[in-house]
């Protein structure tokens, strides 16, 4: 029962919602780029929302599947086919024992990341209460590292071949209504609110931030965004204590360009801080890719924490919609 | 305005994106008072139980709590802050805070692994042995866990230790690699870029995932340096030494 990896793609690791509870050791979170796809695809087949998912980049894998598995994709809305057969993005599909995923990006919504989640999960051991890879600390996921050629990822629970029928037409029958604001969308404009050192900023920079735009660097990766625009300017030299930081915090080095740190991040940071990433739009800033131009626009904490409660209660709702794939998905399985 | 700090006793909160707050106890320089202060708080906060708290970081002058927004109401910042202002106002007790520990680590002076003991000699107008007997003379304490899982932060050292750091970080540094710099002393758990300058190695190991606690040191540990011998340090290293109590 394994999923064969015919060849690994750009960069394919396993992530889930992150390491918790050990950053005050120096370990960092990690977890899936774009949350709320991880959430989508684990809900799609039917698994608890936070369940390991493999979360692919920019390049797709080819990967043979073993045995008849349930899968869903979500994130980048991309051409996918089992052989020949076109797999839809957002909703559940019957892969067949013996068929190969191939994954072409779509030209016209290019996005950087993908989450293929499948019925039961992939079976992995639990690192410090996680399966999220951490490719700096060689932690968690498989074997610490992203995808290689040859590799065989198990995966959790086996579908009887006798279900192949229903659970197609199941399928098939099944209509899935996504809600408009769950993060899924392309968007090249970034909410933040100020950060903790904002007023340490010349006004200059203050309006340079806001209205002009910042390419992403290639050297951009899971641990940071390195942007490249304005140069940002303190008003003074800032010499500050390493402190807390998170997902979505923009840091100003010396040199003044702007980095934003992403899911693998280190626990703490000692440059300031000129802003914060809401919550409601890391999905967005997750999919978009090296060289491409984002904008940053201002709300107030108030308004970016009722934009995630009301992700939050969307997310809600769609899980009860969709609790009858795990209904259906648990009598077909053994 | 910028974040609006909720104006408070000797503590302030400002967030940190909408997911975090950051408890704020001075804005000044490292102090070890401030340090014990931020330790407290974040023990006293973890033993409530809160609802929703993720991580629990505390750092030189200020501790960041992470937090999920949905279980805090309809105005989850200032719901959170108020549970965490009640929380500090309280007394802490001595028996929720860890018992005070002394830990040993022993490092290898040698300037096979102590690349930048000459430079600093030389900059800080010292022989070498002086600045070793420096740093083992003293004892230090962990003021938190950083940059890498398991990596310390520990001070102060004495005054005549005080360097900046390089002005070119070094793209690798063996993991081990003691380090000093602005008062302050550093081990790297792993192998990785830094900007610190390093005067020994230590042979034992600082974070294993495998194992419980996951770390050797915890923030506020007392730590005292033992110099060793190239001879010992390869007899510990290919023991893949680890310390004692660890």
């Amino acid at each position: 029962m394994s999923i064969q990896v015919i060849s690994p793609g750009l960069l394919s690791t396993f992530q889930d919602e992150g390491r918790h509870r050990f950053q005050s050791l120096g370990v960092p979170v990690g977890g899936a780029m774009n949350p709320s796809s991880l959430r989508l695809a684990n809900l799609l087949v039917g698994n608890p929302p936070s369940a390991a998912v493999l979360e692919i980049t920019l390049t797709a894998p080819n990967l043979l599947f073993e045995e008849d598995a349930c899968i869903a994709l979500s994130g980048a809305p991309v051409h996918a086919f089992a052989n020949d057969t076109p797999i839809p993005v957002n909703r559940p599909f019957l892969i067949h024992a013996g068929q190969t995923l191939h994954i072409r990006q779509n030209a016209s919504v290019p996005m950087a990341r993908l989450y293929l989640a499948t019925h039961g999960g992939f079976r992995l051991p639990a690192m410090m209460d996680s399966c999220s890879t951490d490719l700096k600390n060689r932690l968690g996921g498989y074997q610490g590292r992203a995808l290689q050629k040859y590799d065989h990822i198990p995966i959790s629970k086996p579908l009887a071949p006798r279900h192949r029928q229903t659970l197609q037409d199941f399928f098939s029958q099944l209509e899935i209504y996504l809600p408009a604001n769950l993060g899924l969308q392309k968007k090249n404009s970034i909410r933040v609110i100020k950060g903790h050192h904002w007023n340490h900023f010349t006004r200059q920079t203050h309006e340079r931030f806001l209205d002009t735009p910042f390419r992403i660097t290639p050297q951009s990766e899971r641990m940071g965004y390195r942007l490249q625009g304005a140069t940002l300017l303190l008003c003074q030299p800032l010499q500050i204590l390493s402190e807390p930081t998170t997902f979505g915090t923009i840091q100003v080095p010396p040199d003044g360009n702007p980095i934003i740190l992403m899911a693998d991040r280190q626990t703490t940071g000692g440059y300031p801080k000129i802003a914060n990433v809401i919550s409601a739009d890391l999905p967005v800033l997750a999919q978009l890719l090296p060289n491409e131009h984002l904008s940053f626009s201002l709300v107030t904490l108030e308004q970016a924490q009722a934009l995630m409660l009301d992700r939050e209660e969307k997310f809600m709702v769609l899980q009860n919609r969709l609790a009858m794939i795990a209904q259906r998905l648990s009598e077909c399985y053994l | 305005m910028s974040p609006t700090p909720v104006p408070q006793k000797s503590w302030q909160f400002t967030p940190e994106g909408d997911a975090c707050i950051i408890i704020r106890f001075r804005q000044e320089d490292l102090d070890l008072q401030v340090s014990q202060l931020c330790l407290q708080a974040a023990q006293s906060i973890a033993n409530a139980n809160l609802p929703g708290i993720s991580d629990i970081v505390p750092a030189f002058n200020c501790v960041g709590i992470h937090y999920r927004a949905a279980c805090w109401g309809k105005t989850p910042f200032h719901n959170l802050c108020q549970a965490l202002d009640s929380l500090l106002a309280q007394p802490s007790s001595p028996s929720g805070t860890a018992p005070d520990r002394t830990i040993e680590i022993p490092v290898c002076y040698d300037p096979e692994y102590g690349m930048d003991l000459e430079s600093l000699a030389s900059t800080l107008k010292c022989d070498i042995e002086q600045l070793i007997a420096l740093h083992t003379s003293q004892t230090v304490r962990v003021f938190m866990l950083g940059f890498a899982p398991g990596m310390p932060y520990m001070g102060l050292l004495d005054t005549k230790m005080n360097v900046p750091r390089l002005t070119t970080p070094r793209p690798v540094i063996a993991a081990g690699s003691v380090a000093i710099a602005n008062r302050q002393t550093v081990i790297y758990p792993r192998a990785s870029p830094g900007g610190w300058h390093i005067i020994g190695r230590t042979p034992i190991t600082l974070f294993n995932p495998e194992r419980t606690p996951h770390t050797l040191l915890s923030p506020g540990d007392t730590v005292r340096f033992k110099a060793i011998s190239k001879k010992t340090f390869t007899e510990l290293k290919s023991k893949r030494h680890e310390h004692p109590g660890y």
